[in-house]
């Protein structure tokens, strides 16, 4: 692996010098293709204070104090070649297991690609999805410690401006290194235009993951474990197949796609493993015209856990995920709204979701939302089933914005979230949360490079960690911003409810931010503390403590 | 039209890929466990007794180096008495076909069938070396591999003897003339704790089973010797190739002090397995040992502890 690192640096070295070099000796054929270096880098930098109060006491605050991240990305394009680079650093660490404190450096990601007339072949690594990556998705995200993208090989062909195929091969990247079992897929995408107002884009898939034989021997053994009636023979190879397609008639959109899975060992929900077929039904039709949009969709999940190994469920129960299941909730992004998210289950979920937003005027914007997810048994033959079996999340949300001039803007809402704590965080005497929150937020723009925005929520229940309110004053003065807020532990849950003889204490989660940018440098400090919760990103999600501390962030693009 | 017909192509693969899926699934062993008793309690803090060390031989008959493999594995035995154990295993894997089956060569032809089925289970399971003679010693996991050449042997089981072991094993094996039956009493004992899953192994082998074996002579020209003596024969496993977890449950776990009893027992009629025209060796009580050890996970597959008793 280092030798490939320091074949592939001398490469590029070799390419970016070669290039210069030509660039200054060759001023007479300005038209050849110099390259064009890109890239960014991006810090984050943690400092701990413990705080016991708050659960703010993980091995960072015990012992290390402190932790970055730093991610240094080299894009080169030259002649049809494009070299990627990314050199990744994790000191102490939290980000892929919050419990850990994770150090170790390299590189992280490399890749070389070449368009060859209508082809382009990849190897090293690379990110790229299936259709909506029910089937296939290999992506980042750094918020929430996923880095699956896979090393190996592809090629896309495109047949014509309508047809796209893809095939790879890989592993996919664990850290440093990558996962035993192979994937290997392809895809084709097709576009029909019907007529001049009806339009079809079509897919299909297949993806097959195969388990190398140290890991069949794991998942054999715990197999073994097990009593004889509940034993079964494992798969080493298992294949999802989909179809998917867009049917667009002037301003109406209708999108279907069917996933399945082939029978394989996956883990159900109570941690022993079954094997089991699987299947995903995905749907949603929109309307958009000026003033209005609507949207509404629909999915149910049997079984599809679809990962490198049903093994694998450190530091989450679907940790090392070959695809992408999303979320059909709403992805709030206040503080006190984004509390409760919805986790995809996927051993098993219905999940619908209605979206409209309407604009009468050049003054008022209203967006309403409403969703709803239950388990397997709230959607049957029979009918629908909404009891304490079967509901896990619901939201109701309606807000409305009025701009009273070009400086000032307005705007209310109110949320209604259900929330099953026990199967979302595996808490297991947790009661179903329902909360009900009111928010607001004010923008008053004085002139083109200041402006002041306040918001605030509040939020009752008397669940989890009870009531909170949380307010938020920043002041953005070009190339300056400012923040400070305080989100306050009004009264307790049924999670921290006080011992006897002891008396509830107000907790504070305050925070002050500043932030500054420097053409396409921004540097932001911190102080904050926030609760523990789960952590999502379009539904894919994970438990993380409660942090309080410093933040230093620095990105920079060149 | 021509990409609609790709895309539909493209569709049908999809749907051989999913209909012409066949393999081979790893060992699930779903016979009852064989133990006639398996009892378990907890007694007073045992002292560790010395690591006895396990070499699995893997070994053919048609394979002209293997003489030499097990030469080393008695070498070792004689200059450690009670510290090593050995079994020779006869694996009926296809790819070892040509060096396991039974020999008909040159007017030379083999008496018995010693491949096994279960062989076959227990060294997919282990690891699957690339060529024989091959081993495992104390299935340690030298650098992401089980198996060891021969050359490694006497240095691998010098390193093992070193190591401390938390497990004492005693075997009472009893063969019973009248009823042709074999019971043998495995009591495993625990001197410290172990979180990991523990798997007991127990194994029937069997010695002087005299029969061709291709050989090597002092400068290297094969031969077949039908006057070889094939000693540690696995014959047969009272336990899964995979070996029988022993801490089931949380009220078997092992802690210091930890007992189990677990008897088993085979009537030792005639063997029918055979893979070939040729048949397995006959039981012959005289000559039969009983082989138990103890591993460690399923991942790491680590040999804690194993004992090896003469039945008469």
């Amino acid at each position: 692996m280092k030798k490939l690192a320091i074949l592939f640096f001398s490469t590029l070295l070799f390419i970016v010098v070669k290039a210069q070099n030509e660039s200054s000796s060759s001023d007479q054929n300005k038209k050849e293709d110099k390259g064009e270096l890109t890239g960014s880098f991006q810090s984050n930098n943690q400092f701990y204070v413990r705080d016991d109060k708050i659960g703010a006491n993980t091995t960072q605050y015990k012992y290390q104090l402190s932790s970055t991240d730093a991610w240094l990305n080299l894009n080169y394009k030259i002649k049809g070649f494009n070299f990627m680079l990314r050199y990744d650093l994790f000191n102490n660490s939290p980000l892929f297991n919050p419990q850990e404190a994770y150090s170790n450096q390299g590189l992280g990601f490399w890749q070389i690609s070449k368009d060859v007339d209508k082809f382009n072949f990849t190897v090293g690594y690379f990110y790229d999805q299936f259709g909506i990556g029910m089937a296939f998705r290999s992506y980042e995200d750094r918020t929430i410690g996923i880095d699956f993208a896979i090393e190996g090989a592809r090629i896309i062909y495109h047949a014509s401006e309508n047809t796209t195929i893809k095939a790879f091969t890989g592993k996919q990247k664990n850290r440093f290194d990558v996962r035993e079992p192979t994937i290997q897929g392809g895809n084709i995408e097709h576009r029909i235009s019907i007529s001049e107002n009806l339009i079809a884009d079509l897919g299909a898939s297949v993806v097959n993951r195969t388990i190398d034989l140290a890991t069949m021997n794991s998942i054999a053994a715990v197999i073994m474990g097990y009593p004889i009636p509940q034993r079964f023979d494992p798969t080493f190879n298992v294949f999802v197949g989909n179809v998917y397609g867009t049917l667009r008639y002037k301003k109406v959109s209708f999108f279907l796609e069917y996933d399945q899975k082939t029978p394989e060992a996956i883990m159900n929900s109570d941690n022993t493993l079954v094997k089991k077929d699987g299947h995903v039904y995905y749907t949603s039709l929109s309307y958009s015209e000026r003033g209005i949009g609507i949207n509404a969709q629909f999915k149910r999940i049997e079984s599809f856990p679809f990962q490198t190994s049903p093994l694998e469920t450190q530091p989450t129960p679907n940790n090392a995920t070959i695809n992408y299941l999303p979320s059909l909730t709403r992805q709030n992004t206040y503080r006190l709204l984004a509390r409760y998210n919805a986790v995809v289950q996927n051993i098993g979920e219905n999940a619908a979701q209605l979206e409209m937003t309407f604009k009468p005027n050049k003054k008022w914007m209203i967006n309403v939302n409403a969703s709803g997810v239950t388990t397997l048994g709230g959607v049957t033959k029979a009918g629908y089933k909404w009891n304490d079996s079967t509901k896990l999340f619901s939201e109701i949300y309606v807000d409305a914005s009025y701009k009273f001039s070009n400086k000032f803007k307005l705007l209310l809402g109110i949320q209604s979230i259900g929330y099953n704590q026990h199967i979302f965080e595996a808490k297991a005497s947790a009661p179903y949360v329902e909360a009900l929150t009111t928010f607001g937020e004010f923008t008053f723009k004085p002139s083109h490079k200041r402006s002041y925005r306040l918001e605030w929520q509040y939020m009752n229940t008397n669940q989890d960690l009870g009531s909170f309110v949380n307010g938020l004053l920043e002041y953005n003065v070009t190339p300056f911003s400012f923040a400070v807020g305080d989100m306050i532990n009004l009264t307790p849950g049924y999670l921290n409810q006080p011992l006897v003889g002891e008396t509830f204490e107000l907790i504070h989660y305050f925070n002050v931010f500043m932030g500054y940018t420097y053409h396409a440098t921004r540097i932001t400090a911190g102080y904050l503390k926030q609760p523990g919760g789960v952590n999502c990103t379009g539904g894919v999600c994970r438990v993380e403590p409660a942090f309080s501390g410093a933040r230093v962030t620095l990105t920079t693009n060149f | 039209m021509k990409n609609l017909k790709l895309y539909v192509s493209f569709c049908v693969l999809i749907l051989i890929a999913f209909s012409s899926c066949k393999e081979e699934p790893p060992f699930i062993n779903y016979a009852p466990p064989q133990s006639i008793f398996d009892t378990t309690y907890l007694t007073g803090i045992y002292s560790a007794t010395p690591r006895q060390v396990l070499i699995e031989d893997v070994s053919g008959a048609g394979c002209s180096n293997c003489p030499k493999a097990a030469a080393i594995a008695h070498n070792l035995i004689d200059a450690n008495p009670g510290r090593v154990n050995e079994v020779t295993i006869y694996p009926n894997n296809t790819s070892f076909h040509e060096l396991v089956l039974p020999i008909n060569k040159n007017g030379i032809k083999s008496k018995y069938d010693f491949t096994l089925d279960n062989a076959k289970q227990l060294i997919t399971y282990v690891s699957v070396p690339p060529s024989l003679p091959s081993g495992y010693i104390n299935r340690k996991n030298y650098s992401g591999n089980w198996f060891r050449a021969k050359e490694n042997w006497n240095n691998d089981v010098a390193d093992e003897l070193l190591v401390n072991s938390h497990v004492n094993i005693d075997v009472v094996p009893t063969y019973n003339s009248t009823y042709n039956s074999l019971s043998v009493v495995a009591t495993i004992t625990y001197t410290a704790s172990d979180t990991a899953a523990n798997y007991i192994h127990v194994m029937i082998l069997q010695d002087s089973i005299i029969d061709v074996q291709e050989n090597q002579d002092a400068v290297g020209t094969t031969f077949f010797d039908p006057t070889y003596v094939h000693n540690n024969t696995l014959m047969d496993m009272f336990t899964s190739p995979t070996g029988d977890l022993l801490n089931t449950s949380p009220d078997r776990n092992l802690v210091p002090g930890r007992v189990f009893k677990i008897g088993y027992q085979k009537t030792l009629g005639a063997r029918n397995d055979s893979h070939s025209a040729y048949p397995q060796p006959p039981w012959d009580p005289k000559h039969l040992s009983i082989l138990v050890f103890v591993t460690e996970g399923a991942t790491t597959k680590y040999v804690l502890q194993s004992k090896s008793v003469v039945v008469q």
